[in-house]
């Protein structure tokens, strides 16, 4: 049965709400709402088109699971999204915007810690001495563990942080941590330092795609005017 | 199912004992064995204590678990059969692994055991329908001696052992050995200022988890008394040029004991020292390899695996070894010697 309605998630508040909208501003959609509160919007002379606000983890999954076609979230929501959800989005275009980058941090009392390399040893240095496994807290479960697992480093067990990451080893709740960082500065003020090739992923916000929706028609004129702006 | 009995009829005749294993294991145990990256390849979940279980992964170590239970003094000989359940990252891997595994714990004579573990293995695979096979034999021991009389760090000696099993890993590690791409030498300076400092403070206080000791003891191996100062070059080739040996088993006493002299290594391999000496098996090629088990984390000496070729594709029909450290690493109070091997019945 053919979908007539095309859905377009983008993030209910914040500042990536503004950026979105002003995507479509400047692609001369004007987003027409009911109130400030409502979360849901139409397009000016696209009836076919529905706009839902939500929150930004909830437009990957709606584009994973085909309940809206377009999205505007960030890149690191869509990488650590689980592998069946990430194989059916696409990614159309990485703004400027919404930048930050995944990181991983450790104390910077740690001054014998500066690599990867010195955070695997480490890891023994716990489990051999503490018997226990380094915990690392993060919000990244799936992209933490594939760079610990490029980087050698086995002997870890990690700690679901839902926000407010950075105090984690301060309050002894784990022994590093991985997290986004704009300017480091949160992580500068939790005595935290980023390590060499630290780097998990550079994110930013994006504009996706479900990859079944690509075949529609109209959802690939929305896209072109979207894109170009 | 013909087959599996008649699997099960050589095992018995062996005299393996036959033993159920449990189906769900304790997380913890499997977590620190292979560490907790393992954690996206379990199907785990709590229980009303809030204690977590996973489906077992594999059936070694539900083995192990079994045996430490057991409180098992004695030689110990037994086989079990069942389903392993993992997750995997490619759509096409089944979740089920079905497996016949038999092993000996508490060994006497470990060459003994191994033999006869290799032995059984290959009167297994004559049961089946495959006309051919290679039998691959390894040892990680050699290894292990290997990098132990090579000229670098300790830390590096122990670091490259402990990521024998993570070949893609290790071949990082030595491209940062041989460069030393891993050292910020401005870093090094800075830190070197800071930990001056922090040498005032109470040795004793606690940053993340570690004392200040621990970490100005590790700063000053890695900075002072240990650093990389030499390219480590010749070292990496000569760990690179190992992995290359591959060779008939009778000519791999010599061929090993060529490569160690050719490099001033005073490491000598007696030509009793493989389980299989000579290859009287007719229809079996056994080759010595260094280049194998190196994806399983708790191998610690004799490695083997028997190869069979289905649909032009070499498989791993039958793979085995040592694994003296594990049943300690589980949580006995005491190190046990084991040695098993397991048959991939999916591929039969």
């Amino acid at each position: 049965m053919k979908k007539d309605i095309i859905n377009i998630s983008i993030v209910n508040k914040g500042r990536l709400k503004i950026e979105s909208e002003n995507i479509f501003k400047k692609a001369k959609l004007k987003i027409l709402t009911k109130s400030d509160r409502s979360l849901i919007a139409s397009i000016k002379g696209y009836p076919s088109i529905r706009i839902i606000y939500q929150n930004a983890s909830e437009i990957i999954q709606a584009l994973g699971t085909g309940t809206c076609e377009i999205g505007i979230s960030g890149k690191d929501l869509w990488r650590e999204s689980e592998a069946s959800i990430q194989s059916k989005i696409s990614l159309i275009k990485q703004y400027e915007w919404g930048k930050s980058d995944l990181v991983v941090a450790v104390s910077k009392s740690w001054l014998d810690c500066v690599n990867p390399t010195d955070l695997e040893e480490i890891s023994y240095e716990f489990f051999n001495k503490k018997k226990r496994l380094m915990r690392c807290a993060t919000k990244f479960k799936n992209l933490t563990n594939e760079w610990m697992s490029s980087r050698g480093i086995t002997q870890y067990d990690l700690v679901t942080s839902l926000g407010a990451t950075e105090n984690s080893v301060e309050i002894s709740k784990a022994d590093f941590i991985t997290d986004l960082s704009s300017s480091g500065e949160t992580l500068r003020q939790n005595n935290l330092k980023v390590i060499d090739d630290g780097i998990i992923l550079k994110s930013s916000a994006c504009l996706f795609a479900s990859k079944n929706s690509l075949k529609n028609k109209e959802v690939k004129k929305i896209l072109k005017l979207l894109i170009k702006n | 199912m013909k087959l599996k009995n008649s699997f099960n009829q050589i095992l018995k005749s062996q005299n393996f004992k036959y033993i159920e294993l449990d189906s769900i294991i304790e997380s913890k145990h499997i977590l620190k064995r292979s560490g907790g990256n393992f954690r996206q390849y379990l199907f785990s979940f709590y229980d009303q204590n809030f204690k977590e279980w996973s489906l077992r992964p594999d059936l070694t170590i539900s083995s192990v678990t079994k045996f430490i239970k057991d409180k098992s003094k004695n030689r110990t000989k037994w086989y079990y059969t069942g389903e392993a359940y993992r997750k995997s990252n490619t759509r096409s891997n089944s979740v089920i692994k079905r497996q016949t595994g038999f092993e000996i714990y508490a060994s006497n004579n470990e060459n003994k055991d191994d033999e006869e573990i290799v032995k059984t293995s290959i009167k297994i695979f004559k049961k089946t329908n495959f006309k051919k096979a290679q039998l691959n034999i390894g040892n990680i021991e050699i290894f292990y001696a290997l990098v132990n009389k090579l000229d670098m760090p300790i830390r590096w000696k122990e670091r490259i052992k402990r990521h024998f099993s993570r070949e893609a890993y290790l071949n990082k590690l030595l491209k940062k050995l041989s460069t030393n791409s891993d050292i910020n030498f401005e870093i090094v300076k800075q830190d070197k200022k800071r930990a001056e400092k922090l040498r005032k403070e109470n040795p004793k206080k606690l940053f993340s988890g570690r004392s200040l000791k621990e970490i100005l003891d590790r700063f000053d191996i890695k900075n002072y008394s240990d650093p990389r100062v030499n390219s480590n070059k010749k070292n990496v080739k000569i760990i690179r040029d190992y992995f290359k040996i591959s060779c008939s088993i009778e000519k791999a006493p010599v061929i090993l004991n060529n490569f160690f002299k050719k490099n001033n290594l005073n490491i000598i391999i007696s030509p009793n020292y493989f389980p299989i000496k000579k290859n009287n098996f007719k229809n079996v090629k056994i080759l010595f390899t260094t280049n194998i088990g190196r994806n399983v984390p708790y191998y610690s000496n004799m490695v083997f695996n028997i190869q069979v070729k289905i649909k032009s594709k070499i498989q791993n029909l039958i793979s085995g070894g040592r694994y003296n450290g594990l049943v300690k690493n589980l949580g006995y109070t005491k190190s046990v010697p084991a040695v098993g091997a397991a048959i991939d019945l999916n591929l039969l």
